[in-house]
């Protein structure tokens, strides 16, 4: 009764188009009305504790702050022109190049359809011009901007360990080979479709070109190895890591590359300036703009779009904890579970139905929503029948991926199809085979845990635990 | 006319105080774990109140900015069954969920000022965190433990005033939530407006439009170089 109570309402309110945060909190809230004896004033201190008590969450607004620093089309540019340089010269190089440029955009910007709208954008025109076809430019893009949310520093990741007290660091750890994997596998198969179709490939700019090109795509990049080094390390904490990575990627937005802020389009060295003159003159602007972009319109713009975001999925998080709360006072997830082990559901069983119930979830909500719902039914479950929590959490990760591929809530279908000007249904024809490619490596991520296992566990050896 | 003049300038200005204070909980949460790191690392001093007023800040920011999100439509939720009514059938499916929102602050409103009342009565306050010393020279003891509950001898904050935003939050949520209600009655809205991430990536496509023309002549022209 209980159970039918909590999930009946929530089913309803979000189906009339409440906000998700508050269809979480309303149903929690009837719930513990009508069967609990909690006083509607211990559930307000939940809902304060929720906010207050978890520093790991934290980690979420920084890192939403920080992407949005570094999510301008400038900085994609960057990556991308480093990418053509290193890999373009292959056969299908310029394809290979987007996808490299997507999971380094993916990396730093930790979001799935900015990685797409920006690199897209640049790079499926830029293929089309070379001669690709365009349903494959379209495709490859659509597909490799989905590794946003796989590739650490990973904001989903985060929510998952929020919803199940994983330890958020673990998870950035398993998250790097399969990120990395997925984006070989593209390449690999971009490489054989190449060779068949006869592609074209780019002369090599040479070693100067690549090096000059690194040193510039650096400014961004070094973003990904300040906070993986540091969690890696185990030197901060993600929150920190979070927190150092903002500052960061601030100053490189405003100071080093000058896309944003008072010091928009002022060059670095003029033409034929004497060196000590443009150093007297850079550090002079730069201590002028350093209060100046307190008061910069595009900057507090950058920042005010983040706290937008991080303000929406935080009051989920906190509503969800609610729920969550609810949950496992009612004991309904280990309800759940009995009956599942009762029917004598091994593992795998049990790995293959949560894969189909969270690709039919993905078709309708957003990743992190679908997690913070699903995340503390699925765990108790997967850790009785013997899961790793953390390979669960990747599993989880790569269905939201595919969610991001599959009508009509796909997000990743609409950025394309608004870049490329395509109908939807055109955009996903081209994303097909692609999306098989995913689907094979789903597979792969669900029954070899060792892959997701292996980077945490080997660094937990090298930290001697 | 005058009165209209009156309550544009004053609803502009609240606009700029919201976003302003939404803003600046947001840098200064990041600013204040950035200098606990640096001075942890460099000059290995920590302070125990840091975590203690970060973790305030981020909750004043969720429950704060909860009805600024409201208001420039920041939450996501489903609307694919929604948009599939007829327009009456939406019109009403948008009030009864605006209602059932307008429930939920209620509840969550009357749980916390009990609360509160609760932390009042008894005086609790927060662990490492001090009210300013200036504040407290300005009142005499007994003032301060009867009106404020500050102990004058060691002055931790009392938790009332840091949690004072459960109260500040949910009833500004209300009130955006009964300002929309009477939007869509009055047919100026036509439910929630939910955010929407692939939209807002657009941007950056139009951002590089100038860049993609340099990008393509480069790649055209190498590849003419090839043939």
């Amino acid at each position: 009764m209980t159970i039918a109570t909590l999930f009946i309402t929530l089913l309803g309110c979000m189906l009339i188009g409440m906000p998700i945060a508050v269809a979480l909190g309303f149903s929690s809230m009837v719930t513990i009305l009508f069967f609990s004896s909690d006083s509607l004033a211990s559930v307000a201190l939940k809902m304060y504790e929720a906010t207050s008590e978890h520093y790991t969450l934290l980690a979420i607004p920084f890192f939403i702050l920080s992407s949005a620093f570094l999510s301008t089309g400038g900085v994609a540019r960057r990556i991308i022109d480093f990418a053509v340089a290193s890999v373009g010269h292959i056969r299908g190089g310029l394809a290979m190049a987007s996808v490299l440029a997507c999971m380094l955009f993916a990396a730093v910007s930790g979001s799935s359809p900015a990685t797409v709208a920006a690199i897209g954008s640049i790079c499926i025109v830029g293929m089309v011009r070379a001669g690709y076809p365009q349903s494959f430019a379209a495709g490859v893009i659509t597909n490799a901007g989905t590794l946003g949310i796989l590739i650490p520093p990973s904001i989903v990741m985060l929510v998952y360990a929020a919803a199940t007290e994983v330890s958020a660091s673990r998870m950035f750890m398993a998250g790097l080979i399969p990120g990395v994997m997925m984006g070989t596998i593209l390449m690999v198969a971009i490489y054989i479709v190449a060779r068949v179709k006869n592609l074209p490939a780019q002369p090599f700019p040479g070693v100067k070109e690549l090096l000059r090109s690194a040193v510039i795509a650096m400014g961004g990049l070094m973003l990904i190895f300040i906070v993986l080094g540091a969690i890696y390390g185990g030197v901060a904490s993600p929150t920190e890591a979070a927190a150092v990575a903002t500052v960061y990627a601030y100053l490189v937005s405003v100071f080093g590359y000058r896309d944003i802020g008072p010091l928009k389009s002022v060059k670095w060295r003029k033409h034929k300036e004497a060196l000590g003159q443009a150093v007297v003159r850079n550090l002079s602007l730069m201590t002028l703009a350093l209060p100046k972009s307190f008061a910069d319109k595009e900057v507090r713009k950058v920042v005010l779009d983040g706290a937008k975001v991080s303000i929406m999925l935080l009051f989920i998080i906190a509503n969800a904890m609610l729920f969550a709360h609810v949950l496992t006072t009612e004991r309904i997830p280990h309800i759940i579970a009995e009956t599942i082990v009762g029917w004598g559901l091994p593992a795998w069983g049990f790995l293959i139905i949560m894969n189909i119930l969270l690709l039919i979830a993905g078709n309708f909500m957003e990743p992190s929503a679908i997690l913070l719902i699903m995340a503390p039914i699925l765990f108790p479950i997967a850790t009785q029948l013997g899961i790793d929590p953390i390979h669960l959490g990747i599993i989880m990760v790569v269905n939201m991926e595919i969610g991001m591929l599959t009508p009509p809530v796909g997000l990743n279908l609409f950025v394309t199809s608004g870049i490329t000007g395509r109908s939807m249904g055109w955009v996903i024809k081209a994303c097909l085979p692609w999306l098989g490619l995913l689907l094979m490596f789903l597979v792969l991520i669900t029954y070899v845990p060792q892959i997701s296992l292996f980077l945490p566990e080997y660094i937990d050896k090298i930290n001697g635990y | 006319m005058i009165n209209l003049g009156w309550f544009i300038m004053f609803s502009k200005l609240s606009n700029t105080v919201e976003e302003s204070f939404v803003s600046l909980l947001l840098v200064a949460m990041t600013l204040l774990v950035f200098f606990e790191v640096v001075a942890r690392f460099v000059f290995n001093i920590g302070f125990e109140w840091l975590e203690e007023v970060t973790l305030t800040l981020g909750a004043w920011f969720v429950l704060f900015g909860a009805s600024y999100g409201v208001k420039v439509g920041a939450h996501i939720g489903v609307d694919a069954f929604v948009q599939s009514l007829p327009e009456k059938a939406r019109k009403l499916t948008a009030i009864v969920a605006v209602l059932l929102c307008l429930g939920y602050c209620s509840m969550f409103l009357s749980g916390s000022w009990t609360y509160l009342v609760k932390m009042y009565s008894i005086g609790i306050t927060m662990e490492d965190v001090h009210v300013p010393q200036i504040l407290v020279e300005l009142f005499d003891d007994e003032t301060l433990w009867n009106t404020f509950r500050i102990d004058s001898e060691e002055p931790l904050m009392p938790l009332w005033i840091s949690q004072s935003v459960l109260v500040l939050g949910f009833s500004l949520l209300f009130y955006r939530f009964l300002q929309l209600l009477i939007h869509i009655i009055s047919g100026k809205a036509d439910g929630f407006k939910f955010a929407d991430e692939a939209e807002e990536s657009m941007h950056l496509v139009q951002e590089d439009d100038q860049e993609n023309a340099s990008l393509d002549d480069n790649v055209s022209q190498q590849t003419e170089e090839k043939r």
